[in-house]
């Protein structure tokens, strides 16, 4: 019996070839006393390892394999520190933060002195004699000299003077080996590794790899044979073992103690503040007399969340809300964090879960034996400032993001792996592509084939079987979107905290899955960009038009807005604006903002997978009341019309239905979200279906019901993140509806992030009848800008969609403003780069200087070099006679060059130029091809915008094609795909030929054969969007 | 008056044409020469079968492989290129000495046809068969005769075959219209002029030159330049040097070494003389042997350093001569060498060294001569590998000049067993292995699983066996199940 006390997993990044769980599982298997996880700088993977030996029964010790800074003259040397108790972990962490933070990042380095002074709880194992007389300066009786044996020559030296240093110390010896593998088949993997981490290939790394095999986890039996000469030592390692008695599951954690007015920190439990803030909130939501049902169920939730001790958690997210208001940033809570009245009440939240009758259980519950989870979203272009604050406010150490664990995929494993074997790169990249992005069992001799690789030749199959290993290992750590763990106690303590690549961020070395499983709080600070729209759009409203408006004060339940949504005319709406959705709102016809909530919720993989949208569009419309599969799933089914569309009545049929408790029905919603663990689903189908069949309910609808959950596994929404979102999406259709040009404009300042181009967005605009302006260097601003033409407002497209523009160029536009006197005048004053002189000239900003296009890029030419002069400007001369003469552009040309250089044209369509040749061959436009009847052949041309093969369509490939009249919905089934497949996925002008299908006022051409329009130029600069 | 024209072959997408010819299976394949090997490699040529795909040189490897799966890449090294232009070089040889290759663009070549124009009745039977014999080689390719090499380069780059043109003034007409986007200008220049509207050799050609370099940058100042040339550029053909040879024939033949040597005596003075002139300095002496009524001979020698010394070569000779052992008395002997170019300050040195009594180039000649006397492979040194095999951790190769060895210091734990390694591990009998008594081990081995799974347990054993006291390095090949000697301890 021993215990193996240094041990490196796949979380010692690109060095060890074995997961966590399955060097635990080999330990317990081998019957080893304990195992120490000592990944190397880190304690990455101690978390996995450590929910691994809690199901397994087996000791694992905590420890780290830790990087010494060389001393002058000395050569660099490694500890292995093990933590013996919960000081000694903290200790631990707070050592390997202090060597993450003052290296570059994935390097770490601490000196001995700072070993020996947190050495007071840990065991410190020394691997070679030179720390020894150090390390026991400070806690001599938990300093270990480790011997190592792998059979090799060249460590007898070492082992010769680590054992005279102990004997001239007085330091204990122990026996042990480096594991880097729990077998040794994953030996060609740690090679493999080793040459990945060191760029070079397996036939010239040398001694870069390892000498021979012996670095797995071994028998008692075999250890002893190999330490038979020193029996003692072997024996010394299970006392180690004992002195280490620490275990993550000691981690108590404490949420901050939040800021009381005066400054002071608030003592003791934060219940008392977390009522008064959510009465005090209630008030404010409610008026002055809140509702019955509302208080009822604030005392509820408070109850509870005073129970479990939750009570700092709401008050960090009320104080980062109220941080947002200060300054001015939109947020709002999203997810099931809409379910809580309290969060409602303390702001957090936009939506009232009483009104609504959400389900606080989906949210928080007494059974569930982890954290809430309250996501927030902040303007995306703000966000960072958020981030800063909280780590200022709660301090670097005691506030850091999570990590998010980078591992191998497919693609990236078959690359990598390939490229250490010497395979040629380019061969790789075929390989690749012939690979879906995530699975890997389809690395087979069938893939190998088709990529051109010889599958009997050894080394690809050596690529083949060691692809299949590395996929899921871990590859680097980057950075969560925006989960920060805080606490009461130091971050530090808990786990390292390391710099990000991001400046300014810090993270710590656990992922959102390591925090879950060991029940720790997170705060997700997200990104959102119709957030950032919005705030732009309101305003532009402010300012142009004098009204005032906030996210809650937009006019509610106004019938133009759905009206104009029951249209499908959704462009640059939040959530609503797809294709499908676009497809399925004159179908859903909504009318209130319940039915927003629907259409949000209904587009997704869940209903579609469980059948359900057909069913909801027949009995929302027939008029007739629902007929229930049983009667008591009419309280859980009226809403939706006796159709389940969300996660929380499928959790509430399962209690109904089929005796879930609340807990179980919480861990079904778990088991769905865990879709990628195959096998959690499956456990409840037979319970589920029996039972509901057993209480009366129809087989097929049971049977539906099952594949709905399965769906959600995919995707689906809670009703509460549905009404989340629907709010946005209201509002945002209220502006689209009411300050068209408002909206326009903020949504083109809030590029990127929506679903459509900005040409798409423009051309939406004109057919809106808003004036789009093109870009003049006289009058656009940076940032696009309402400009008064006639009566209305229309839209100055801004400097910032010049190809090519930043930060640095939007700096030299402030310090050098319009007006301009000549082109010189502005070559001289903005000294921009000569790139960008030219972008803008090709875009025709120069046209208000009284210059052609042509004209421009002709005197940049000539002005380029004279940007660096100081001297004032001789009058302006006329022009040379040998002025070349340029020719006009061409009919079509000018907005060809808008969009090569502006990626828009505000000047006109690309189509336009082509009407004509395509009204010549009868081929439709847009707006003539959606009025015509159901089932009429019918050909068309347009740019591709869009192309889309969702998982949930069999292989279906939808395109959106447009022109100077409207969208066109292209449908292109499989086989069709295929054999156009080069037109399919390179157009950007495609012609079509197929049959119109209309149905409810939806329109698609469904294709039977594509062709690339000859004689017709596509428009430089019009890219297409890829497949999504 | 006399005919000034000049000829201009193109062979367009050399490099392409190269990988194809490498490659003949991939002919029906669409096919990209790529910059390097990645993935995000720029394409910078495309065949037709890969252009039908959409795929375009300037395209990433990447990007061009989702369009066409059955994409094949490679790189063509500047090497291979080199090679390609100096076939096709030697192919023009055979119409005209005078040949120029373009050095910025390889694949471009720049004919006199007065040379060997009298072979043939007229230019344009010349022209049809120099663009014949490229064809025959396998690469497509077009000759234009004409004026001005811009204007030529225009019309070779338009077309496939062959073009005669008579006048300058046909020659400018013809070019006029060429458009600018099928000539290999920078795509920088290309896209600056087609933005000004300027598409046609015409077009560009009507820019006003005086600031054409300040506006459009040098490349379209040469271009404009030569455009508007009214001169005859001359040709800057490329000659091959002949290599230096110097022969004698025996009468009757001869076998002994002193005779032999005066003979190679007579031809290396004038040999040395010629290097002399050239401003060269002999690097390898080649002596070529023809034996009366046996296969002919060659010997080569390598001096220390270059050298036009010839009492040390024809030491050099005489060893090598010693050694030699020639089967049949020379009918003939001839002389050949490498040089190397040398300036007049090291001809100097070369011919009036102050050699030093003792000195590393005295030590060099040393080697020399050993090698001239028991052939390249005499002298040899170890040089250290990083490698776990023992017999990967060193290599054999050839010492032409000796390193001052360092000196051990004290002896320190690092240092490993000084090991004599037998140059192939002996296989051990039983027997001869129960005669050792193991001190040490198992050391193990192994590795090389992508190639040739290796798994060896080294051990020191003592050989106690009488008259034997030695240490002995042995391991045990687990795959083969055999023991092995593979060298003794010091």
């Amino acid at each position: 019996m021993y215990a193996a006390l240094w041990v490196k997993s796949n979380f010692s990044f690109l060095e060890g070839a074995s997961h966590p769980d399955e060097l635990v599982e080999a330990a317990q298997t081998l019957g080893l006393a304990a195992l120490a996880i000592t990944d190397r700088d880190g304690v990455y993977g101690t978390v996995r390892a450590h929910m691994a030996a809690k199901e397994r029964g087996l000791k694992v010790l905590f420890g780290a394999q830790v990087t010494i800074k060389p001393e002058p003259d000395h050569a660099p040397c490694e500890v292995v520190v093990l933590a013996q108790n919960r000081r000694g972990y903290g200790a631990l962490c707070q050592l390997l933060s202090r060597g993450r933070q003052r290296c570059r990042k994935g390097h770490s380095e601490v000196t001995l002195s700072e070993v020996g002074e947190h050495s007071a709880d840990v065991i410190v194992l020394c691997l070679s004699a030179p720390p020894i007389a150090e390390l026991i300066k400070y806690s001599r009786h938990n300093v270990y000299a480790l011997v190592t044996r792998h059979l090799r020559a060249e460590e007898r030296p070492n082992e010769m003077l680590l054992r005279d240093a102990a004997e001239k110390y007085a330091v204990p010896l122990v026996a042990g080996a480096e594991i880097l593998y729990h077998t040794q088949a994953r030996r060609p993997l740690h090679d493999i590794q080793t040459c990945i981490r060191h760029g070079v290939t397996i036939h010239n790394a040398g001694e870069r790899i390892r000498a021979n095999a012996e670095h797995y986890l071994k028998t008692p039996h075999a250890m002893a044979q190999l330490f038979q000469d020193a029996p003692r030592w072997l024996e010394r390692t299970l006392e180690v073992a004992e002195r280490c008695t620490f275990t993550l599951s000691e981690l108590r954690y404490r949420y901050p103690l939040e800021a009381l007015p005066d400054g002071t920190l608030q003592e003791g439990r934060p219940e008392a503040r977390l009522r008064v803030l959510t009465m005090g909130g209630a008030q404010e939501r409610y008026g002055a007399v809140v509702p019955a049902r509302a208080v009822a169920q604030i005392d509820k939730e408070l109850a509870l969340i005073s129970e479990l001790d939750y009570g700092g958690y709401f008050l960090t997210m009320w104080e980062i809300v109220q941080f947002c208001r200060r300054e001015n940033i939109l947020c709002q809570g999203r997810g099931s964090a809409a379910n809580s009245v309290v969060c409602f009440c303390l702001g957090i939240t936009a939506i009232d879960p009483v009104h609504m009758d959400l389900l606080f259980e989906r949210f928080l519950s007494r059974e569930r034996a982890e954290p809430p989870d309250i996501d927030l979203d902040i303007e995306h272009n703000r966000r960072e400032e958020v981030i800063q604050w909280v780590y200022q406010r709660y301090g670097r150490r005691h506030a850091a993001m999570v990590a998010n664990v980078i591992r191998y995929r497919a693609r990236s494993a078959v690359r990598e792996v390939g490229k250490a074997l010497g395979l040629p790169l380019t061969a790789l990249d075929r390989l690749a592509k012939v690979l879906s992005h995530h699975a890997h069992e389809d690395l087979d001799d069938a893939a190998l084939a088709a990529a051109g690789f010889d599958p009997a030749s050894p080394v690809h199959q050596h690529l083949a079987s060691l692809t299949r290993e590395i996929v899921d290992f871990p590859r680097h750590l980057s950075i969560h979107p925006g989960g920060f763990l805080l606490g009461h106690e130091p971050v530090d303590t808990l786990v390292p905290i390391e710099p990000a690549s991001m400046a300014d961020r810090t993270v710590i070395q656990w992922d959102k899955q390591d925090i879950e499983d060991l029940g720790l709080f997170k705060v997700d600070l997200l990104g959102l960009g119709a957030l950032t729209q919005v705030h732009g759009c309101l305003d532009l409203i402010a300012k142009h038009e004098g009204r005032a408006l906030t996210l809650a004060t937009v006019p509610q339940e106004d019938p133009a807005t759905y009206a104009m949504v029951t249209r499908g005319d959704t462009v640059g709406l939040f959530q609503i604006e797809s294709r499908a959705q676009m497809a399925m709102l004159p179908r859903l016809r909504p009318k209130t903002f319940y039915d927003l909530v629907v259409q949000v919720a209904i587009v997704r993989p869940g209903p579609i997978q469980g059948d359900m949208v057909h069913p909801y569009l027949r009995n929302r419309h027939s008029g007739v009341p629902p007929t229930y599969p049983h009667p008591s799933f009419e309280t859980v089914l009226k809403k939706t019309f006796g159709v389940p569309i969300f996660q929380e009545q499928v959790m509430k049929l399962a209690m109904l239905a089929a005796d879930y408790t609340p807990g179980e029905a919480d861990q079904l919603r778990r088991d769905m979200a865990a879709w990628r663990s195959a096998g959690r689903i499956e456990r409840h189908r037979e319970r589920l279906i029996t039972r509901m069949v057993s209480h009366g309910v129809p087989e097929e609808f049971a049977v539906r019901i099952f594949e709905q959950i399965r769906g959600f596994g995919e995707y689906g929404f809670p009703e509460s993140h549905a009404a989340s979102f629907a709010l946005i999406a209201y509002v945002t259709a209220w502006l689209k509806c009411h300050y068209p040009a408002a909206f326009t404009c903020a949504l083109l300042n809030a590029q990127p992030m929506g679903f459509y181009s900005p040409a798409t967005i423009v051309e939406d605009a004109k057919r809106h009848a808003i004036a789009m302006l093109p870009i003049d260097v006289s009058r656009s601003a940076w940032d696009c800008t309402l400009e008064r033409v006639g009566k209305a407002w229309g839209v100055r497209m801004g400097l910032r969609y010049v190809q090519g523009m930043g930060s640095i160029e939007q700096a030299r536009f402030r310090h050098a403003p319009a007006p301009y006197a000549s082109m010189e005048d502005f070559v001289r004053r903005t000294r921009l780069a000569k790139k960008h002189t030219l972008a803008l000239a090709e875009a025709g900003a120069f046209d208000s200087l009284g210059l052609s296009r042509r004209e421009a890029l002709w005197a940049v030419h000539g002005l380029h070099l004279c940007r660096q002069d100081t001297l004032p400007l001789m009058p302006r001369q006329p022009k040379p006679d040998a002025q070349p003469h340029f020719a006009p552009l061409a009919a079509g040309e000018a907005v060809l060059w808008d969009f090569r250089q502006s990626a828009h044209s505000t000047r006109g369509h690309p189509m336009t130029s082509l009407r004509p040749a395509l009204q010549r061959q009868r081929i439709p436009d847009a707006w003539n091809l959606n009025q015509q009847k159901s089932g009429r052949k019918s050909a068309y041309v347009g740019i591709v915008i869009c192309r889309q093969q969702p998982q949930t369509a069999s292989g279906v490939t939808f395109f959106t094609l447009e022109d100077e009249t409207g969208l066109v919905n292209l449908v292109v089934w499989r086989q069709v795909f295929e054999r156009y497949a080069i037109i399919a996925k390179t157009a950007v002008l495609l012609g079509v030929e197929g049959t119109i299908q209309s149905e409810d006022g939806v329109v698609h051409l469904v294709a039977r054969r594509l062709f690339a329009p000859e004689t017709m130029v596509a428009p430089a600069g019009v890219s297409a969007r890829d497949f999504r | 008056m006399e005919d000034t024209r000049l000829a201009c072959l193109d062979t367009p997408a050399l490099p392409l044409q190269l990988l194809l010819r490498r490659r003949p299976d991939w002919r029906h394949e669409p096919v990209v020469v790529v910059q390097d090997d990645k993935p995000t490699a720029v394409i910078l040529w495309a065949n037709k079968i890969a252009q039908k795909s959409a795929i375009r040189p300037g395209m990433r490897f990447a990007e061009a492989r989702t369009l066409a799966t059955s994409l094949r890449a490679d790189v063509v090294e500047a090497a291979e290129i080199a090679q390609g232009v100096d076939a096709l070089y030697r192919v023009l040889l055979r119409f005209t000495p005078y040949v120029e290759p373009d050095e910025a663009r390889p694949g471009l070549f720049w004919l006199d046809p007065r040379g060997l124009m009298q072979l043939y009745p007229n230019l344009q039977a010349w022209s049809a068969a120099a663009h014949a014999a490229v064809r025959a080689e396998g690469f497509a390719c077009a000759l234009v005769i004409g004026f001005n090499r811009f204007f030529m380069v225009a019309q070779a780059r338009t077309r496939l075959g062959v073009l005669v043109l008579d006048t300058p003034s046909q020659e400018a007409a013809r070019a006029a219209d060429v458009p600018l986007a099928q000539l290999d200008w920078s795509p920088t220049l290309l896209h600056a002029l087609s933005t000004l509207g300027v598409r046609h050799v015409s077009a560009f050609l009507s820019l006003p030159g005086g600031d054409i370099r300040q506006r459009l940058g040098a490349e379209a100042e040469v271009l404009h330049r030569l455009g508007h040339a009214k001169g005859w550029v001359p040709l800057r053909p490329r000659f091959d040097v002949a290599p230096l040879r110097q022969a004698m024939q025996l009468e009757p033949p001869a076998i002994d070494h002193d005779q032999l040597l005066f003979a190679i005596k007579s031809l290396l003075h004038p040999l040395l003389d010629s290097l002399r002139t050239r401003c060269e300095a002999l690097t390898r002496l080649q002596i070529h042997f023809d034996l009366d009524h046996a296969p002919s001979r060659c010997e080569e020698l390598l001096p220390a350093s270059p050298t036009l010394d010839a009492r040390l070569l024809l030491e050099l000779v005489r060893l090598r001569l010693a050694s030699a052992a020639l089967p049949a008395p020379v009918e003939q002997i001839a002389l050949s060498c490498v040089s190397q170019r040398v300036t007049l300050a090291q001809l100097a040195l070369l011919e009036h060294q102050n050699k030093p009594r003792r000195d590393p180039i005295a030590a060099a000649q040393a080697i020399a001569r050993l090698r001239a006397a028991f052939g390249d492979t005499a002298v040899t040194r170890a040089r250290l590998c990083a490698g776990h095999l023992p017999e990967a951790r060193f290599l054999w190769e050839p010492a032409r000049e000796l390193s001052a060895p360092v000196a051990m210091t004290a002896a320190s734990p690092d240092m490993p067993l000084m090991r004599q390694v037998l140059p192939r591990p002996r296989p051990l009998s039983t027997r001869d292995k129960d005669l050792l008594q193991v001190m040490a081990g198992p050391f193990r081995v192994s590795g090389a699983w992508w190639a040739r799974q290796v798994e060896r347990d080294y051990y020191f054993g003592h050989n106690s066996r009488a008259g034997h006291d030695e240490i002995a390095w042995i391991y045990y090949d687990r795959p083969r199940r055999r023991w092995f000697l593979h060298g003794i301890v010091d």
